[in-house]
């Protein structure tokens, strides 16, 4: 059976996989109380990225990212960086489940072993794997009305803690460390959109591709700077200060004295984005071990792939400091798999594309 | 017989999991913790602190009291201190519920983040608790106090902050502001003061003007007065009263605020800089004093001009005393520059508390009477 995304869910796909720990964890860096425009900037600099992502999907119709870079480096080369993307996904789903348990962790039942956190949201993961990207597509076409249904109710419920004059003064360290958390939020979210040419093989038309892309990108980074707006305007520029500053906020709700405590709702939210992100990731891991060594079916890997998964996730980081630390480390980890890569696939592939495409079929 | 099998082993595995994955991995009852409502932080005689904490005991049965009292241990730490109240009575405090601190004022002077960061750091306590200076010896002898209300004490004084938008002689602000504020230049905060009053033989808390944080190190007190004038520079008062110091005519006035709204503008020239504070207040004249007519003809353009005059010549002289006495920027001027001025207040931040002590301030008072309540005359008595 050849699994099939309609737009419509591959569009909910993208934005929750963008949306995922950022939701939660912020736009990081010292940009303070510019955090927003680092957002904006974030957003402006994945444009041209995400169309090229965009373009090798619809290029290569039908196949996978693994299948493309065997396709377009040849045999060698091919396998090796498909075997780098797959340590990519696999430590960015390890990231992702690890971001969750750290969250509870820290917020909600500190004397809770993490590891109990990160096995109930793998596990949930991997029965999502195993039951394909299409069971995902519509999880997430279901979910996505209640997220942001809750974004909306939390913002409007924030307004009277607002203090519109914290945005005030723009700029005030000057231009760069604004420029360098953009770039931050350039990498995490917006650029792991990469994993996805993994997943998007199985959109319907050619056009599909740039279409689910950009709606991602300007739904998930809509409600990104709006939050980032929003936590600006609660917070000051003590902002940087902790960890989940979306929490904060949310827990600073009080309608009344009646409406309170309404953390819980964003909690929620946040469950749901990650598990998005958590489940691709691991997909495509699946989807690469596959392909790398021949395997009729991704299915009989998940598991075993699964496991390690949130094993790895478990030993990755010390604490959560380490976790806030990683952020910097990440954004040059990530060049060659979010843009070195993908650039030099894409030029060869439009030059050799009539080549590539006779060999293949 | 397939069949059989299959259900009984469905039957085996809901009651396995019905069994061994219901509830939390570290669940607490109810009358398993002491919750607790309010705090106060003193100096300790053997330790580093001693913290009392006001806890609510409920009761059960048909109608469900609320049974509060204080429990007082010493620790070398916020933390310290709160852990060890298990060895008295034998539960684990909950925070969640906590209203407010209360920091006597040896503690404060000597660095208030020892006691907040706490507070913002563990993850039960939360940021939008109050916190407040008490006037007396000890922040302990506040929460001994007895409240008048039902209510245990702790609520009743978190009610009495919240309402403070028509009363205004007490700031108020939680400690997420106060962390707000440390972090920058000017790092000035003023907090409610608290203290505790005889009346009728019962020693009840009152919480009445402010107390004064430059960093996070205590300086002074302000009275009701000087913090509602506070207030007005702040753009911070929402209602209140104002009463006359003189007689008008032969009677006092007092008004009652229903909208008031602060602007500072800076005017800088070369390096001198000037505030202009323009107040602008709606008030309507709810109590004369005596039977003098203040609204006929002229009366209402002088009442409004002698208020104005009144509140000019008063907030000059606090901003004066302020700058002399204590030369902190308790009034947000220093933000005012950072946030419209940038530029400017990069130049001279560095030396920020000698340019507050230069500053000149001009105050601006605009005030306009919408009515006198009911009455269209003052009281008239027959000579």
């Amino acid at each position: 059976m050849v699994e099939k995304l309609n737009d419509k869910e591959a569009i909910c796909i993208s934005t929750l996989f963008i949306m995922g720990s950022s939701l939660i964890m912020g736009i990081s860096g010292e940009a303070k109380n510019d955090a927003w425009l680092s957002a904006i900037i974030g957003i402006l600099f994945s444009v041209p990225i995400i169309l090229i992502y965009s373009r090798i999907v619809s290029l290569f119709q039908g196949k996978d990212l693994f299948e493309i870079l065997e396709m377009v480096f040849g045999k060698y080369i091919g396998k090796f960086t498909a075997l780098l993307y797959i340590g990519y996904a696999f430590l960015l789903g390890a990231l992702v489940i690890r971001n969750f348990g750290e969250f509870v962790d820290t917020v909600g039942m500190p004397e809770t072993p993490m590891f109990v956190m990160n096995l109930c949201m793998g596990l949930v993961c991997i029965i999502a794997v195993r039951l394909g990207v299409e069971t995902i597509g519509r999880t997430c076409a279901y979910f996505i009305p209640i997220v942001f249904a809750v974004l909306v109710f939390i913002q409007i419920l924030v307004i009277p803690q607002i203090n519109l004059s914290y945005i005030k003064p723009m700029l005030y360290n000057g231009f760069l460390p604004v420029l360098e958390a953009g770039y931050f939020a350039f990498t995490f979210p917006f650029a792991e959109t990469v994993i996805l040419i993994s997943v998007f093989f199985t959109l319907k038309t050619k056009k599909s591709a740039r279409k689910v892309y950009l709606w991602g990108l300007s739904l998930a980074g809509l409600t990104i700077t709006v939050l980032t707006i929003r936590n600006v305007l609660v917070l000051g520029k003590s902002i940087e200060i902790y960890y989940f500053p979306s929490y904060i906020v949310a827990s600073d709700i009080s309608v009344g004295n009646i409406l309170q405590r309404l953390e819980v709702s964003v909690v929620f939210v946040f469950i749901v984005a990650a598990f998005v992100k958590a489940s691709i990731c691991l997909f495509a891991v699946c989807r690469g071990v596959q392909k790398l060594f021949n395997l009729s079916d991704y299915k009989s890997v998940t598991i075993q792939l699964g496991l390690l998964m949130i094993y790895f996730s478990y030993t990755i980081f010390h604490s959560i400091m380490d976790m806030r630390d990683w952020i910097e480390v990440y954004s040059y980890f990530a060049i060659p798999f979010q843009i070195l890569i993908p650039i030099v696939l894409w030029i060869i592939a439009e030059i050799r594309k009539d080549v590539i495409m006779n060999i293949s079929s | 017989m397939k069949k059989t099998i299959k259900i009984a082993l469905l039957i085996l595995l809901i009651s396995l999991t019905s069994f061994f994955s219901v509830g939390c991995w570290n669940y607490r009852e109810i009358d398993e913790m002491a919750i607790v409502s309010g705090i106060a932080v003193d100096k300790g005689i053997n330790k580093k602190y001693l913290v009392t904490l006001e806890i609510v005991e409920l009761t059960g049965g048909t109608d469900i009291k609320q049974l509060p009292r204080t429990v007082s241990t010493e620790g070398d730490s916020m933390f310290d201190a709160v852990r060890n109240e298990i060895a008295f009575i034998g539960k684990k405090a909950y925070f969640s519920h906590a209203k407010l601190v209360i920091v006597s004022q040896e503690v404060a002077r000597e660095g208030i983040v020892k006691v907040i960061d706490w507070f913002s750091r563990d993850t039960e306590t939360r940021e939008n608790i109050y916190l407040l200076v008490s006037k007396n010896e000890t922040a302990k002898e506040i929460l001994e106090g007895k409240q008048i209300t039902n209510e245990v004490l702790s609520f009743q004084l978190d009610k009495m902050l919240q309402n403070q938008e028509s009363l205004e002689k007490a700031p108020s602000g939680d400690i997420r502001d106060f962390i707000n504020n440390l972090s920058t230049e000017w790092a000035c905060h003023v907090v409610p003061a608290i203290s505790i009053e005889n009346v009728n033989g019962e020693r009840r808390p009152e919480i009445m003007g402010a107390a004064i944080f430059r960093t996070d190190k205590f300086l002074g007190f302000l009275d009701a007065l000087d913090t509602q004038t506070m207030l007005f520079i702040q753009n911070k008062v929402r209602g209140g009263v104002i009463y006359s110091e003189e007689k008008i005519g032969d009677s006092y006035a007092i008004l009652e605020i229903f909208k008031s709204k602060t602007k500072i503008n800076p005017v800088i020239d070369v390096n001198n800089i000037t505030m202009e504070v323009n107040i602008n207040i709606t008030a309507a004249l709810d109590e004369v004093d005596g039977t003098a007519n203040l609204l006929e003809g002229e009366g209402p353009k002088k009442l409004e001009q002698y208020f104005e005059d009144m509140l000019n010549n008063r907030a000059a002289k606090f901003v004066k005393e302020i700058q002399t006495k204590y030369g902190t920027d308790i009034f947000g001027f220093g933000e005012k520059l950072y946030e419209d001025e940038s530029g400017f207040w990069k130049r001279i931040r560095n030396n920020w508390d000698e340019e507050f002590e230069n500053l000149k301030v001009k105050v601006n008072t605009n005030i306009k009477i919408k009515n006198s309540a009911q009455l269209a005359k003052s009281l008239e008595m027959g000579d």
